[in-house]
């Protein structure tokens, strides 16, 4: 193709010097932000998903074998653990209990309400297109737009945080995962109450950073949702500390080496801004011209 | 002059199975299941249709078909617009697949996938590099070109059933 003189060949030449310099452009302006044609990819996405639901059954087969094949080989071990951890939470449910039954009179002195019936709306989906690859840690998952998935959505597995939604199609979203570049969460201690940012950088153990206070995060605590901002429900377990040799914190996430299939989208309005004083001065005087403009 | 009637439907045909065959790996590159605790991923599937990307005489066709197929593994990977485009087009500038000599035969396409993995793997980690501000680790482009390679055979296999499918028996063993 390159270095004859006939009259295609300099044509398909320039088509491809062409097309490079196009895909250079795009992939330059693109790089970082990813917010190019935001709405195209979206509709492409759903075109595309149910291609890739149906060419991932194979895929999930492979999937559903070789989790069939270690959730066999540790099930003896298991068994006997999970017996133990039954008589643990007996005891733990009678005193949840107490603790509820405590809690709404509380709640009924001072008339507040439980925080956690905002969040009881939840919807479940199939995630079938994880991608892990080294620019990007994401997920597709088939409900969209018509099952009322909203961006900003917390996206959870039975065992805790997997992503939150970053695009919602017709019938598709797309879920940044908590393992992403991109991601950052607020996060806190369950033992000490420390808050944090949760920090993704394409790998399996995400970086804890601008930890309020580094005494409040120990080797081995939990590592919930904080809801600080508002963006995310409180209370979601994400991982575990660990404190890597160069004393940096990173975490061990509970959706890490686990097959992700089913997911919960927690549907959580974020907290409104509250309008600021001088939007309600603004307001008030527009009201104020208009009311003097009628007399 | 008989050469030109024969090479028209072998071009179409060709590039047929070529876009069928890049179709079906990128929509399954974005797949990816957990076995005994290493994520499989399949994103490196794709360049295995850039390899065997059929020989034809059209060109400019075959760098657009190829270009969309770029953005699209771009999209359903939720990476960077461009990038993938950006690697297929330099494979494809680099390595000419489409003007080889003789026909595809499979030991010839498994070493020249080899050479293109190699050259991709290179391109991919410093491409990440630019668009992340930090070298990517090395762990996973040494796991998913392993990977790629070990379902080279299928994915040849398949392009093979594409090709009786939809290319005449005549013709079948040109491209």
């Amino acid at each position: 193709m390159l270095g004859s003189n006939s009259n295609s060949t300099k044509a398909s030449n320039i088509a491809l010097i062409t097309a490079l310099i196009l895909a250079g452009t795009l992939f330059i302006s693109d790089r970082g932000s990813q917010t190019i044609f935001l709405q195209t990819r979206s509709n492409v996405e759903a075109i595309a998903s149910p291609g890739i639901k149906f060419l991932s059954i194979p895929i999930s087969m492979l999937k559903n074998v070789s989790s069939a094949f270690v959730e066999r080989s540790k099930a003896l071990s298991e068994n006997k653990a999970l017996r133990d951890e039954l008589y643990k939470l007996r005891d733990y449910q009678k005193e949840s209990r107490i603790m509820e039954l405590k809690l709404s009179r509380l709640e009924q002195l001072l008339n507040s309400s439980n925080e956690t019936k905002k969040t009881s709306v939840q919807t479940v989906a199939r995630s079938y297109g994880e991608v892990n690859s080294p620019f990007v840690r994401s997920s597709l998952i088939d409900v969209g737009k018509k099952s009322n998935i909203q961006k900003g959505y917390a996206v959870s597995t039975v065992d805790g945080l997997y992503g939150h939604v970053q695009r919602v199609g017709k019938n598709s979203s797309r879920v940044l995962l908590i393992s992403d570049i991109n991601s950052r969460i607020s996060v806190m201690s369950l033992r000490s109450n420390s808050r944090a940012i949760l920090a993704g950088n394409n790998d399996d153990f995400p970086n804890l950073i601008f930890a309020s206070n580094y005494e409040g995060w120990i080797e081995g605590d939990t590592v919930l949702t904080s809801g600080d901002g508002g963006m995310l429900p409180p209370g979601l377990e994400v991982g575990f500390v660990i404190k890597e040799a160069t004393g940096k914190l990173v975490v061990d996430l509970n959706t890490n080496s686990k097959t992700v299939d089913w997911i919960l989208v927690t549907h959580y309005s974020p907290i409104e801004t509250p309008i600021s004083q001088t939007e309600i001065q603004g307001n008030s005087t527009h009201d104020l011209a208009s009311i003097l403009k009628g007399f | 002059m008989p050469l030109h009637p024969v090479s028209q439907p072998f071009a179409r045909g060709g590039l047929l199975v070529g876009s069928l065959l890049m179709l079906i790996l990128v929509l399954v590159s974005v797949s990816s299941f957990n076995a005994f605790n290493t994520i499989i991923n399949f994103i490196y599937l794709p360049l295995i249709g850039i390899c065997t990307w059929p020989r034809t005489d059209k060109i400019i066709t075959s760098i657009c078909i190829i270009f969309i197929f770029g953005l699209l593994l771009d999209i359903v990977s939720s990476g960077p617009l461009g990038l993938w485009s950006l690697i297929f087009l330099i494979n494809f500038a680099v390595f000419k697949p489409h003007m080889k000599l003789k026909p595809l035969v499979f030991s010839t396409a498994f070493s020249s996938w080899f050479l293109l993995l190699f050259f991709s793997s290179i391109l991919i980690y410093f491409f990440v590099w630019f668009s992340i501000d930090f070298p990517p680790r090395v762990m996973p482009l040494i796991i998913q070109p392993a990977i790629a390679t070990c379902l080279f055979p299928l994915a040849y296999g398949l392009r093979h059933l594409l090709k009786k499918i939809f290319i005449d028996q005549f013709l079948r063993d040109l491209i």
